[in-house]
Order: C-alpha cells, then structure tokens, then sequence
C-alpha cells in the first residue's frame, strides 16, 4: 500500500452563519496536466513559477471568435491587439491563423514589423506616436489612427514636408451607456468634435480618411453599447458619404470583449454572466446590416479583439513557498508569484486548483506573493486544500496582460512555455538573470569602488 | 357560343399538329403536310378526325391551351388516326373505336410526359406507339373491325378518288430517274403519312426544306448513312424504303437540330446514332413480329430519350448543347445561340454564389442518403463546425446552441422573389417536420427557367416579399433554423410545368465562391 499523504493538522472555525445559494464552493480539484503536459514536468524543467500558454486554445479561441462574425457578416478582419500579449511566438499563431496588428507605440510598431506583418496591416492607434513613428508608418502605409488635433496637425505638416499621403482614421470616443465613459482617447462623438475632426481630414489633400475607429472600454458586460457603438459609427460613415461623397472602407470596433474570469466584487463567477463573443457578434453585425448601407458599400468591420481570445490560453505555475498563521487566525499561504508578474490580480478573483490530488479537506486562506510589500495580495480570501511548501498550483486565465504589464520588482520574470498542439512544450521566453539587469546599466567609473 | 379566339385556337392547333411530326410549328410545311395526307383520302379524313379529336377531347379535360395549339397532344393522335385507318374499313364501329383510341392516346401521353419530363425528356411518339398496340391486339379478338389490305381497298373505291391528277402525278414523279438510295429517301418521307408514294414524299420534301434547311440536310444525310450501313452489315434493304426509314429521318431532326443546338458535334452525333437505331430496330422487329405487330418508330423513340437522357446526366455540358428555349426552328436555334454565346460571353452559367457568409460545411450533398432522394436529390444541406466538428455549444438541447441558428442567409444570385413561406414554426432539435418538411422557404426566379429554392429558415425573419427583386447577395436575412439542414436547390422549370411548386424537380448546378 502507498503510503498515506502526510497532511498537517488545522482548526476550522464552525461557521454557523448564511451559506450562499451555491453552498460551501471550493476550487479545488486538481488540474494536474495542461494540455496532456504534466504540470510537474513543467516545474521541473523550466522552474516555478512559469506562464504556461496553450496554442491549441489560442487557436480555438480565434476560430471560434471568427466563425460568430464571418459567419454573419461578409468582410471581416481581426486585429492583434499587440499590447495583451506581445510574445513573439503568441502574436505569430494569430498572424498564422489570419489576423492583421494593432498596436499603441512605436516599440510594438517594430515588433509587428518585425514578425513580418505588411505595413497596411497594421494599426497604429494610442496616444503617443512620435514624428519618427509617424513617418515610418506613413512609409509603410499603416492605417495611423488619429487620437488627438496635435496629431492631427503634427501629421499633416510631417505629410506636406515628405510630400506624401496617409491612410487614416479617427479615433471615436462617445457615450454607449456604459461608465465610466472612455472620453479621454480620440475624439468626442456627441460633441461634434469627432465630426470636426472629420471635416479637418476631409479637406486635407495628403490624408486619406479610409476608416473610423471606437474602442469604447474591456471587459465589456454589455452587448447594447457595441449596438450603440457601431450605430454611432455608421452614422459618421452615412454622413461622410453624403457630405463628402467618400465612402468609408473599415469600421474599427476595438476590443473589449471580456474573457470568463471573475471580476473583483462579482457575485456570480465570470464564466456565468460573460456575454458570448456570438451574442456581441450579433448585435454588432445586425446594426450594420440593417444600418442602410447599400450593399456593396458594407464597410469591413476591424474587431481588435485582446482579452477574450488569449486570457483563458494562459496559466501561471507556482508553489508554495511557506505557510503560516496569521494574528487575526486566518490561514495564510505565501507563494512564489506575485502581483510582480499577475498583474491582473488586482482586478479579477483569479481561479486557482492545486497541481496535486488532496484529501477533502479545505481551508479559508489569504494568498500572498513574494514581495516585501504590503499590496502583494494574489487572493484575499480562498477556499483551498491544505496546502505545504513545495506543492504546486496552478492560476488560471491568466494569458492577457500580464506578460506585458509584468513587472520586475524584487523578483526576475520568469519563463515562458507554449504547448503546441501536439502537446510540446517550447520555451518562447527566457528567464530574466542578473545579467539582464547588468546588460543596461552603466556604472560610472569613480563609482566602482568603495570600502566598507 | 364558341369565341373568336378559341376557334383560332383550335384551327392553329389542327395545323400545328401537322407540322409537329418533323418538330415544327411552321403552318405552311402544316398545310402542306396536311394536303399530302389526302392524296390518300381515306387516310386524310382518318386523320383530320383524330386530330381534331384530340384537341377537343384535351381541352374538354382542362390541358394547357399552349400545348394544345402547338399540336403537342394532335400529331400522337394523327399518327395514330393515319395507323389504324391503314388496317380497317371505315365502319361505323370504326369511328367509335378510333374514338377511343383518341381518348387512350391522350390519357397515356399525359402518364407519359409526367414521369418522363420529371427528367426533362421528351415523350416523343411512344404515346401513339402504345396506344396502337393496344387497340390493334385488342381488336384481333373481336370481330368488330373489317381489316383489309389497304391499298387494294383504294384501288376497289375508285369512285372515292377525286383527285384525277393523282395517278398523273405519280406518274410524272416516277419517271424522274432518282438514285434508288434517294428513291428510298422519299419513299420514307411518303410511309411516314402511311403512303406507298413517290408523289408524297417529293411533296414531304419539298416542305421539309421550306421549313429548314438543317433539318432537311440532315434527314437525307442520316437516310443515306442509314441505307450504307445496312449495305455494309449485308442487311436486307428493302425494308428501308417503307416505314423503318422514318426512325432516320425523325432521329437526325430530334439530335441534329431540335433537342440539341445544331452543330457540327450534333451532326456527328447523328451519324453515331444511326448504327444504334438500325439495331435497336432489328431488336424490335424481331420481338414484335412475335406478336405481329409493326414496330412504328420505336427505336428512333427509345434512341431519343436514352440519349438525351445520358446527355443531361453529364457533369460538364461540353460539345453538345441542349435547347433551353425551343424556338421550334433550327435556324433561329442556332442564331440565338451563337449570338447568345458572343454577347454573354462568361455567361452561359450564372454565377450563383452559396447563399450565406463564413465558413460553412455540406452535411448533405446531392444525391444523398437521408433526404436527398428522387426528384429531390439535387439540394444542399449546409451546416456550420467548429474546430473540433461540431455543430452546437452547450449540449446541443436547443436550437439557440447551434451554430447555424440565426444566422444571415443571402441571394445566391439576382432574381424575383416568387415566393415566400415565413410561417412554419421552428423546429425543436430532434424534431422533424414531416408535412411541411421545407419548413420556411424562399424561391428566386433567377430568369432562364432557373429557380433557386432556399429553406429551413427561422420563422417571420424573411425581409422580403413575394415580387420583390433582389440583388445577388443581398440581405434575405430570412435566419436558418432548423438545425442542421439549411438547404439550397436549384430548380429547372420545365415546360410542363408552368407554374413553380415547392417541392419541385430539382437540378444539379454549379456555385462559385
Ligand atoms: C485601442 C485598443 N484596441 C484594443 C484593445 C484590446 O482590448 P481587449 O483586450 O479588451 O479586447 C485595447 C485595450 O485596451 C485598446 O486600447
């Protein structure tokens, strides 16, 4: 007989009060493989903690994402949001399966380029784009969509000095019924400011406004604000064609579609109350088609889809580093990830399965990271198995934005593993060293020595 | 009181009937042809009866007026008046007997032509071959008929030869020294209308290339390529001259230039046919001398509608081309045709494109097992997969959980809605409607007798109406629903079959993307 787990003795306050409707929930039945791939395996040969992503799933994701639109809507393109996740191997399986770039800043511009993504593929959106960025997309041909006038006029005096011509569209930003509202990137709909942004173009001889661009805020719970957004956009588009006589080529609807996790503070887990990309699909395409266009003059719809196609693609490894009491009583267990590098454990209620089978017994518990700082909280309150230094979890959904906004902070980022689809894993970036901070720094050299 | 315009009718449907023996709607050859029919008086009146017979008795039972006054139903019946006026004395048991027959010759052709252009096949004349058989086996066990030989009874009833000139005519024509194989050609032409006569035939001739010149040509060229293979396979020749020349004659104007736009791969098809038709005749003649009965035009009959038959079973329609609109003139056929071919040059398919957006897959094609059966077995069913090959999300226990539900269809090409049926209700998943088992549909006339039918769709969602023209892929945004069988068909309406139905024939055509 194999001998019995040692599990360490706990106290459990009886809790006598209100129950929710689902009873006593608890997230713990082990996920032990990703991906046919052990999760121990994993640890062992690329260390914990490691972000795990499943190409397959990436994969199914997209498709899924493109069928509920191309399969209700003639021409349509998807954007990668460049920002969600930039790893070169993520962004290269949704180059492989058909999707264009977005990106907000002249580094994720030179990424896409150098992935291979054709200039006139490429989106250049955000806020900040300098007169070198400027000019290199206006070289290429990228669709620069204008965020404010001081752009707006730093590219049409750039556009007269080269003497060349840009494709561009406006940014939109207006009121879906949704807040908080996201007015302070592209220009103002109701106010009239997006239409005078319009008229601007229109008169300019070296812009070329070929489409209109909204991105009305992530994690969108609601599917009438992209009903209103396309209607707001389209109303633009008539417009221009009647005034000016130019018909529209693309409507960009941004991204924002949220993934199944679970927001802060929600009542119902995020897999439950999520719109499906189908049911965005379908009011998006629907005002579009009964929208009037004639029908060889339907604009492309650009989605920039972000969140909803990679976060559930995504897993972080990690173990337990130690646990201890705390002087309230609570239970408390200190991993070796933190908010370092899951960033979003500040907004969502992240899922969290133990790596390993454990008896039935579960315990409340505060998650804590790594850091010597007080904000490094990865869980406030948990229902785990009893868990001991060494023993493996494995945090869910975790593939959007945390490999960007990751930050390196009293700990290194780690490795990065990509399943395929066959079920091999590939390292697809590196765990930073000492010399990657070494690497940037310059000592001066009176300051290298000193005696203590 | 008979109106103006039905009297027209029928006058132009007595004439028509005439000229239909050689496929045409010519009223001069019509006259003609009628005249030739009583140079053997007898056989004319014989004739005339059953004609006008068969009109009247058609339009008493409610068939199409058009047909009627192409001679569709008269010249089965003229053949048959012409047949059975050859072997019998012209009692008054006669009369009702042929009356009867009339009234069977229709019957059958109706039975006929509903199986046979299901398939778009002509019925050609097996409706007067069928008839005759049966009325002539019938007879032979009664004594109610007097059969005579019938060209000693012509010569017994001199006094019922008006026409003196007659004789002299024969005479005349008799003398001309024709080639015996040109001889045989014309003596053909004249046992056609049942006549042993020279005169006849010249005459048939003569309005033969009045009314075309193709036809013409190739009815002697098929005679002729006839009478040298027979020559060559050391057959007895003298057969030809009588009634089994009529199969040559009858099959080069139905392939040369009636059924198929005549052209030198139609030609050549009828030069094919020839060796085909001499044995299937041989095979007839010795099965039916069994029972003595002559085999007519049988085996140009069964050449004819096997061969079309085969042609419309072709995936690529090449070198051959069947008539769509018949303009009842091989000229004009040709004409149309060439100058149809140069102004719509990429056009002679329409370009029907699927009739919806995204990917979408076919979970049953033509001829398929399940529902795609018979007349119905040229349809598509269309369904949508995801990456693992399945059609639904969420258990797949409500039609909300497919991935074709609801989704957008469109006009696979430009055309008149014809019509509309928006109020079937969906269907559960699982459930089948057995009635009404097209559920919603729409039909577009796309011009060119081609229909498309589309349908499974979601209840109340079409957005257009009955009359309404549609652009290719416009918005129908009629929704599919019953899951899994989103369908599309083509439809080719036959002649026959004036009015569209659902549940029509359906037609293998080909889609772009
Ligand atoms: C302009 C733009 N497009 C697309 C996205 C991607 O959004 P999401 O990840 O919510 O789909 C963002 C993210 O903020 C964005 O700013």
């Amino acid at each position: 007989m194999e001998k019995l787990k040692y599990e360490r003795p706990f106290i459990k306050k009886l809790n006598a009060g209100l129950m929710n409707k689902f009873g006593t929930r608890t997230e713990y039945t082990p996920h032990t493989h990703i991906d046919g791939v052990a999760v121990k395996e994993l640890v062992a040969k690329y260390g914990s903690p490691v972000f795990v992503i499943s190409e397959k799933q990436i994969r199914r994701n997209y498709q899924n994402a493109v069928r509920a639109f191309k399969t209700r809507y003639p021409k349509v393109q998807f954007a990668w949001s460049y920002k969600t996740n930039y790893i070169n191997a993520v962004c290269n399986v949704f180059h492989q399966e058909g999707s264009w770039a977005e990106v907000v800043s002249g580094f994720e511009y030179q990424k896409a380029k150098g992935n291979g993504v054709p200039g006139n593929k490429i989106i250049f959106n955000g806020p900040d784009k300098t007169v070198a960025d400027l000019e290199l997309a206006i070289n290429d041909g990228a669709m620069i969509h204008i965020d404010h006038f001081d752009e707006l006029y730093e590219l049409q005096e750039l556009l007269t000095r080269l003497n060349k011509k840009a494709r561009v569209a406006i940014r939109v930003n207006m009121d879906t019924g949704i807040y908080p509202m996201w007015d302070r990137f592209g220009f103002n709909y109701e106010s009239g400011q997006a239409w005078n942004a319009i008229t601007k173009i229109m008169a300019s001889d070296n812009l070329e406004l070929t489409g209109l661009h909204c991105h009305i805020g992530t994690f969108m719970l609601s599917t009438a604000a992209y009903g209103v957004a396309a209607a707001k956009l389209s109303d633009l588009a008539m417009n221009i064609k009647s005034r000016f006589g130019k018909i529209i080529q693309y409507l960009d609807l941004g991204g924002g579609f949220p993934s199944a996790n679970t927001l802060k503070g929600s009542y119902l887990p995020g897999a439950d109350i999520v719109p499906s990309i189908d049911e965005f699909a379908e009011v998006i395409t629907s005002t579009l088609l009964n929208y009037g266009y004639k029908q060889d003059e339907l604009p492309l719809l650009i989605l920039e889809t972000g969140r909803a196609l990679i976060d559930d693609a995504g897993y972080l490894l990690g173990s337990v580093l130690a646990t201890k009491r705390l002087s309230d009583g609570r239970r408390a267990t200190i991993m070796d990830f933190g908010v370092n590098i899951l960033f979003t454990a500040f907004w969502y209620d992240h899922k969290i399965s133990p790596a390993q089978e454990f008896t039935h017994h579960t315990e409340d518990m505060v998650l804590y990271g790594p850091l010597c700082m007080n904000i490094d909280v990865v869980r406030e309150s948990i229902s785990l198995p009893l868990l001991n230094k060494g023993d493996q979890v494995v945090v869910h959904k975790v593939g959007a934005y945390n490999m960007t906004q990751w930050m390196q902070f009293i700990q290194m980022r780690p490795n990065v593993v990509m399943i395929d689809v066959n079920g091999n894993p590939h390292l697809i970036r590196n765990k930073e060293t000492i010399d990657t901070l070494h690497d940037m720094e310059v000592l001066p050299d009176y300051l290298k020595k000193f005696e203590l | 009181m008979i109106k103006k315009h039905n009297i027209q009718t029928l006058a132009e449907g007595i004439v028509h009937s005439y000229a239909q023996i050689f496929f045409s709607q010519d009223k001069v050859l019509g006259l003609l042809l009628m005249l030739c029919t009583f140079l053997d008086p007898v056989l004319g009146v014989c004739g005339l009866f059953a004609v006008m017979l068969a009109n009247l008795v058609a339009t008493f039972l409610g068939f199409d007026k058009t047909q009627i006054r192409e001679g569709i139903f008269g010249f089965n019946a003229l053949l048959l008046g012409m047949a059975i006026g050859y072997d019998y004395r012209l009692t008054p048991a006669f009369w009702v007997v042929l009356s009867f027959a009339i009234l069977l010759a229709i019957i059958v052709q109706a039975w006929l032509t509903g199986i046979l252009s299901k398939q778009g096949l002509p019925v050609v004349s097996l409706p007067f071959i069928l008839t005759a058989y049966i009325v002539t086996l019938a007879i032979r066990q009664t004594q109610l008929l007097e059969v005579v030989n019938h060209n000693a009874y012509l010569l017994d009833n001199t006094f019922f030869n008006p026409f003196g000139v007659l004789d002299t005519l024969e005479e005349g024509t008799k003398s001309l020294s024709f080639p015996t194989m040109i001889k045989g050609y014309f003596l053909s032409l004249g046992a056609i209308f049942f006549q042993a006569k020279l005169a006849t035939g010249v005459l048939v001739g003569i309005g033969l290339l009045y009314h075309s010149r193709i036809a013409f040509s190739l009815t002697l060229l098929s005679f002729c390529w006839a009478w040298v293979c027979i020559d060559l396979a050391g057959a007895e020749m003298h057969w030809l001259k009588y009634q089994a020349g009529a199969n040559f004659i009858f099959i080069a104007i139905a392939v040369g230039c009636f059924y198929i736009v005549p052209s030198l791969y139609s030609y050549l098809s009828v030069m094919l046919l020839v060796p085909l038709t001499i044995m299937a005749h041989l095979a007839f003649f010795k099965l039916f001398s069994t029972w003595m009965l002559p085999v007519y035009t049988l085996a140009f009959s069964f050449i004819t509608i096997v061969f079309l038959a085969m042609l419309r079973a072709r995936s690529v329609h090449q070198y051959l081309q069947l008539i769509v609109i018949q303009y009842y003139s091989p000229e004009k056929t040709i004409y149309k045709s060439l100058s149809s071919a140069s102004r719509y040059k990429n056009n002679l398919f329409k370009h029907i494109q699927l009739p919806f957006w995204g990917d979408w897959f076919v979970s049953q094609g033509h001829n398929g097992k399940h529902t795609h059966l018979g007349d119905w077995s040229k349809a598509f069913d269309f369904i949508i997969l995801d990456s693992e090959l399945k059609q639904y999300h969420n258990g797949g226990t409500e039609k909300e959980d497919y991935y074709c539900y609801n989704k957008p269809v469109i006009a696979p090409a430009d055309g008149h809605v014809i019509e509309v049926v928006d109020y079937v209700d969906d269907n559960n998943v699982a459930a089948m409607d057995m009635q009404k088992n097209w559920g919603n549909s729409i039909v577009i006339d796309h011009g060119d007798n081609l229909y498309s039918q589309l349908s499974h769709l979601k209840k109340d969602s079409l957005k257009v109406q009955a009359g309404s023209y549609v652009k290719k892929v416009m918005l129908l945004h009629p929704v599919v629903i019953q899951v899994g069988r989103p369908s599309l068909t083509f439809i080719s309406n036959c002649k026959i079959m004036q009015r569209w139905a659902l549940k029509q024939q359906t037609i293998p055509y080909r889609t772009t993307c």
